[in-house]
Protein backbone atom coordinates (compact mmCIF):
# COMPACT_ATOMS: atom_id res chain seq x y z
CA UNK A 1 0.00 0.00 0.00
CA UNK A 2 1.34 3.11 -1.15
CA UNK A 3 1.69 6.40 1.48
CA UNK A 4 -1.22 8.10 0.84
CA UNK A 5 -3.53 5.58 0.34
CA UNK A 6 -2.78 3.86 3.89
CA UNK A 7 -3.36 7.83 5.26
CA UNK A 8 -6.87 7.39 3.32
CA UNK A 9 -7.59 3.95 4.97
CA UNK A 10 -6.46 5.22 8.56
CA UNK A 11 -8.60 8.41 7.98
CA UNK A 12 -11.47 6.81 7.37
CA UNK A 13 -10.84 4.23 10.24
CA UNK A 14 -10.83 7.24 12.61
CA UNK A 15 -13.34 8.63 10.91
CA UNK A 16 -15.49 5.48 11.56
CA UNK A 17 -14.23 5.44 15.22
CA UNK A 18 -15.60 9.00 15.74
CA UNK A 19 -19.21 8.12 14.12
CA UNK A 20 -19.42 5.37 17.05
CA UNK A 21 -18.81 7.86 19.67
CA UNK A 22 -21.25 10.69 18.34
CA UNK A 23 -23.71 7.38 17.79
CA UNK A 24 -23.02 6.41 21.04
CA UNK A 25 -23.83 10.14 22.43
CA UNK A 26 -27.11 9.49 20.45
CA UNK A 27 -27.89 6.47 22.73
CA UNK A 28 -26.89 8.45 25.84
CA UNK A 29 -29.44 11.03 24.90
CA UNK A 30 -32.41 9.17 24.88
CA UNK A 31 -31.57 6.67 27.68
CA UNK A 32 -32.05 7.59 31.40
CA UNK A 33 -28.27 8.41 32.30
CA UNK A 34 -28.99 11.21 29.42
CA UNK A 35 -29.88 13.59 33.20
CA UNK A 36 -26.21 13.13 34.16
CA UNK A 37 -25.68 15.91 32.11
CA UNK A 38 -29.14 16.98 30.68
CA UNK A 39 -29.60 20.88 31.32
CA UNK A 40 -32.90 20.08 31.46
CA UNK A 41 -34.06 21.68 35.62
CA UNK A 42 -35.82 18.14 35.80
CA UNK A 43 -32.42 15.97 35.24
CA UNK A 44 -30.45 18.44 37.51
CA UNK A 45 -32.80 18.01 40.34
CA UNK A 46 -32.64 14.11 39.93
CA UNK A 47 -28.83 14.35 39.76
CA UNK A 48 -28.13 16.54 42.41
CA UNK A 49 -30.80 15.96 44.36
CA UNK A 50 -31.74 19.74 45.81
CA UNK A 51 -33.73 22.04 43.76
CA UNK A 52 -33.39 25.43 42.17
CA UNK A 53 -34.46 28.22 43.55
CA UNK A 54 -38.06 29.29 42.23
CA UNK A 55 -36.83 32.25 39.88
CA UNK A 56 -33.44 31.57 40.03
CA UNK A 57 -31.69 29.58 36.84
CA UNK A 58 -29.57 26.57 37.89
CA UNK A 59 -25.68 27.37 37.51
CA UNK A 60 -25.43 25.69 33.87
CA UNK A 61 -28.31 27.23 32.63
CA UNK A 62 -26.90 30.47 33.53
CA UNK A 63 -23.47 29.89 31.47
CA UNK A 64 -26.03 28.55 28.71
CA UNK A 65 -27.60 31.67 28.68
CA UNK A 66 -25.02 34.05 28.68
CA UNK A 67 -23.49 32.26 25.94
CA UNK A 68 -26.58 32.17 24.02
CA UNK A 69 -26.38 36.25 24.40
CA UNK A 70 -22.81 36.43 24.87
CA UNK A 71 -21.70 37.17 20.34
CA UNK A 72 -19.79 40.56 20.83
CA UNK A 73 -17.28 38.74 19.12
CA UNK A 74 -13.35 38.83 20.13
CA UNK A 75 -13.45 40.55 23.78
CA UNK A 76 -9.85 41.85 24.19
CA UNK A 77 -11.43 42.84 27.89
CA UNK A 78 -11.91 39.59 28.79
CA UNK A 79 -8.76 38.27 28.55
CA UNK A 80 -8.46 37.03 31.90
CA UNK A 81 -10.41 33.98 31.11
CA UNK A 82 -7.51 32.92 28.43
CA UNK A 83 -5.16 33.64 31.42
CA UNK A 84 -7.67 31.40 33.86
CA UNK A 85 -7.41 28.53 30.43
CA UNK A 86 -4.05 28.54 30.73
CA UNK A 87 -3.17 28.53 34.85
CA UNK A 88 -5.39 25.33 34.42
CA UNK A 89 -2.77 24.38 31.44
CA UNK A 90 0.36 25.20 33.36
CA UNK A 91 -0.43 24.00 36.95
CA UNK A 92 -1.74 20.24 35.03
CA UNK A 93 1.37 20.35 33.91
CA UNK A 94 3.34 21.32 36.16
CA UNK A 95 2.09 18.58 38.28
CA UNK A 96 2.73 15.94 36.10
CA UNK A 97 6.51 17.09 35.18
CA UNK A 98 7.21 17.08 38.92
CA UNK A 99 6.30 13.78 39.42
CA UNK A 100 8.28 12.53 36.31
CA UNK A 101 11.27 14.19 36.99
CA UNK A 102 10.82 12.91 40.79
CA UNK A 103 10.51 9.52 39.49
CA UNK A 104 13.66 9.75 36.93
CA UNK A 105 15.97 11.39 39.36
CA UNK A 106 14.66 8.47 42.47
CA UNK A 107 15.65 5.97 39.68
CA UNK A 108 18.62 6.97 38.53
CA UNK A 109 20.00 7.61 42.22
CA UNK A 110 18.55 3.85 42.93
CA UNK A 111 20.74 2.35 39.99
CA UNK A 112 24.27 1.21 40.12
CA UNK A 113 27.15 3.59 39.53
CA UNK A 114 28.65 3.00 35.95
CA UNK A 115 32.12 0.93 36.31
CA UNK A 116 35.01 3.48 35.16
CA UNK A 117 36.24 2.60 31.53
CA UNK A 118 39.24 1.49 30.70
CA UNK B 1 20.69 17.52 13.73
CA UNK B 2 17.71 18.92 11.67
CA UNK B 3 14.01 18.33 12.53
CA UNK B 4 12.54 15.91 10.29
CA UNK B 5 9.62 17.44 8.07
CA UNK B 6 7.05 14.60 9.50
CA UNK B 7 7.91 16.02 13.44
CA UNK B 8 7.48 19.80 12.58
CA UNK B 9 4.00 18.98 11.27
CA UNK B 10 3.38 16.88 14.13
CA UNK B 11 4.78 19.48 16.16
CA UNK B 12 3.41 22.61 14.82
CA UNK B 13 -0.36 21.05 14.86
CA UNK B 14 -0.21 19.84 18.54
CA UNK B 15 0.96 23.75 19.06
CA UNK B 16 -2.12 24.66 16.61
CA UNK B 17 -4.61 22.22 18.53
CA UNK B 18 -3.06 23.26 22.14
CA UNK B 19 -3.76 27.08 21.39
CA UNK B 20 -7.18 26.25 19.93
CA UNK B 21 -7.97 24.26 22.95
CA UNK B 22 -7.16 27.03 25.02
CA UNK B 23 -8.71 29.87 22.91
CA UNK B 24 -12.18 27.64 22.49
CA UNK B 25 -12.64 27.39 26.17
CA UNK B 26 -12.20 30.92 27.10
CA UNK B 27 -15.94 31.55 25.12
CA UNK B 28 -16.19 35.18 26.92
CA UNK B 29 -12.86 35.88 25.40
CA UNK B 30 -13.78 34.94 21.62
CA UNK B 31 -17.62 35.49 21.52
CA UNK B 32 -20.17 32.83 20.27
CA UNK B 33 -18.92 33.00 16.45
CA UNK B 34 -15.32 32.43 16.40
CA UNK B 35 -15.71 29.49 19.63
CA UNK B 36 -18.20 28.17 16.90
CA UNK B 37 -15.88 28.56 14.29
CA UNK B 38 -12.63 26.99 15.99
CA UNK B 39 -15.25 24.05 17.09
CA UNK B 40 -15.74 23.52 13.30
CA UNK B 41 -11.43 23.85 13.02
CA UNK B 42 -11.11 20.57 15.47
CA UNK B 43 -13.52 18.85 12.70
CA UNK B 44 -10.58 18.36 10.58
CA UNK B 45 -7.80 18.84 12.77
CA UNK B 46 -8.37 16.21 15.34
CA UNK B 47 -8.75 13.04 12.86
CA UNK B 48 -5.61 14.16 11.10
CA UNK B 49 -4.06 14.62 14.76
CA UNK B 50 -5.02 11.10 14.93
CA UNK B 51 -3.74 9.78 11.76
CA UNK B 52 -0.14 11.04 12.62
CA UNK B 53 -0.18 8.82 15.82
CA UNK B 54 -1.57 6.02 14.52
CA UNK B 55 1.70 4.00 14.66
CA UNK B 56 2.11 4.90 18.50
CA UNK B 57 -1.20 4.33 19.28
CA UNK B 58 -1.05 0.64 17.68
CA UNK B 59 2.47 0.28 18.67
CA UNK B 60 1.37 1.21 22.30
CA UNK B 61 -2.10 -1.04 21.91
CA UNK B 62 0.30 -3.66 20.74
CA UNK B 63 2.89 -3.67 24.30
CA UNK B 64 -0.26 -2.74 26.48
CA UNK B 65 -1.90 -6.47 25.29
CA UNK B 66 1.58 -8.35 25.42
CA UNK B 67 2.65 -7.16 28.98
CA UNK B 68 -0.69 -5.18 30.33
CA UNK B 69 0.90 -6.05 33.62
CA UNK B 70 4.15 -3.67 33.42
CA UNK B 71 2.49 0.02 33.89
CA UNK B 72 4.64 2.56 32.32
CA UNK B 73 4.31 6.21 31.56
CA UNK B 74 3.35 4.97 27.85
CA UNK B 75 0.38 3.26 29.54
CA UNK B 76 -0.49 6.07 31.41
CA UNK B 77 -0.42 7.80 28.35
CA UNK B 78 -2.41 5.27 26.57
CA UNK B 79 -5.09 5.43 28.91
CA UNK B 80 -5.52 9.20 28.78
CA UNK B 81 -5.51 9.22 25.61
CA UNK B 82 -8.35 6.69 25.23
CA UNK B 83 -10.25 8.46 28.05
CA UNK B 84 -9.73 12.12 25.99
CA UNK B 85 -10.95 10.57 22.37
CA UNK B 86 -14.12 10.35 23.30
CA UNK B 87 -14.62 13.13 25.84
CA UNK B 88 -13.54 15.36 23.07
CA UNK B 89 -15.63 13.93 20.18
CA UNK B 90 -18.48 14.23 22.20
CA UNK B 91 -17.73 17.62 23.33
CA UNK B 92 -16.97 18.81 19.45
CA UNK B 93 -20.39 16.96 18.22
CA UNK B 94 -22.61 18.23 20.72
CA UNK B 95 -20.80 21.65 20.42
CA UNK B 96 -21.95 21.40 16.11
CA UNK B 97 -25.39 19.83 17.52
CA UNK B 98 -26.44 23.01 19.25
CA UNK B 99 -24.30 25.63 16.81
CA UNK B 100 -26.27 28.94 16.44
CA UNK B 101 -23.72 30.93 14.40
CA UNK B 102 -21.17 28.66 12.55
CA UNK B 103 -23.91 25.72 11.10
CA UNK B 104 -26.82 27.59 10.35
CA UNK B 105 -24.39 30.72 8.24
CA UNK B 106 -23.56 27.01 5.91
CA UNK B 107 -27.36 26.52 5.73
CA UNK B 108 -27.59 23.94 8.37
CA UNK B 109 -30.30 24.40 11.70
CA UNK B 110 -28.66 22.40 14.47
CA UNK B 111 -31.17 21.67 17.24
CA UNK B 112 -31.42 23.16 20.77
CA UNK B 113 -31.39 20.74 22.96
CA UNK B 114 -31.06 20.55 27.09
CA UNK B 115 -29.12 17.04 26.24
CA UNK B 116 -26.68 18.24 23.50
CA UNK B 117 -26.27 21.76 25.77
CA UNK B 118 -25.43 20.16 28.90
CA UNK B 119 -22.79 17.66 27.21
CA UNK B 120 -20.86 20.43 25.43
CA UNK B 121 -20.23 22.43 28.54
CA UNK B 122 -19.40 18.86 31.27
CA UNK B 123 -17.40 17.40 28.44
CA UNK B 124 -16.03 20.99 28.28
CA UNK B 125 -14.65 21.14 31.45
CA UNK B 126 -13.12 17.56 31.46
CA UNK B 127 -11.07 17.80 28.41
CA UNK B 128 -9.43 21.06 29.09
CA UNK B 129 -8.03 18.81 32.31
CA UNK B 130 -7.24 15.86 29.91
CA UNK B 131 -5.73 17.80 27.14
CA UNK B 132 -3.41 19.50 30.16
CA UNK B 133 -2.67 16.04 31.06
CA UNK B 134 -2.23 14.75 27.51
CA UNK B 135 0.34 17.39 26.84
CA UNK B 136 2.13 17.09 30.00
CA UNK B 137 2.86 13.27 29.40
CA UNK B 138 4.66 14.65 26.10
CA UNK B 139 6.47 17.19 27.59
CA UNK B 140 10.04 16.07 26.76
CA UNK B 141 9.13 15.03 23.34
CA UNK B 142 7.56 19.23 23.06
CA UNK B 143 10.99 20.48 24.79
CA UNK B 144 12.88 18.59 22.60
CA UNK B 145 11.69 19.47 19.68
CA UNK B 146 11.05 23.09 20.66
CA UNK B 147 15.07 23.20 21.70
CA UNK B 148 15.87 21.81 18.38
CA UNK B 149 14.12 24.30 15.97
CA UNK B 150 15.01 26.68 18.16
CA UNK B 151 19.14 25.61 18.14
CA UNK B 152 18.36 25.38 14.28
CA UNK B 153 17.01 29.24 13.62
CA UNK B 154 19.71 30.55 15.72
CA UNK B 155 22.21 28.76 13.41
CA UNK B 156 20.89 29.78 10.34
Amino acid sequence: MNGRRRYAARLLVVVAIIAVVVGLGFVWRVSPAASIVSNDREGREGREGRPVPAGAPAPDEERFERRRKGDGGLSLGSVDEVVQTMLIGVGVMAVVVLIDRTRRRRRASAAPPLAPRR
Amino acid sequence: MGVPRRTKFDYWLDVMLLIAMTLDYSFRFTGLAIHEWIGVAFVVLLPVHLVQHWDWVVRTTRRLRASWRSFGRESVRWFVDLLLLPVMVLCVASGLLVSRRALPAIGLHPVDDAFWNGLHTTSADVTVFIVALHVALSWRWMLSVTRRLVRRRAAA
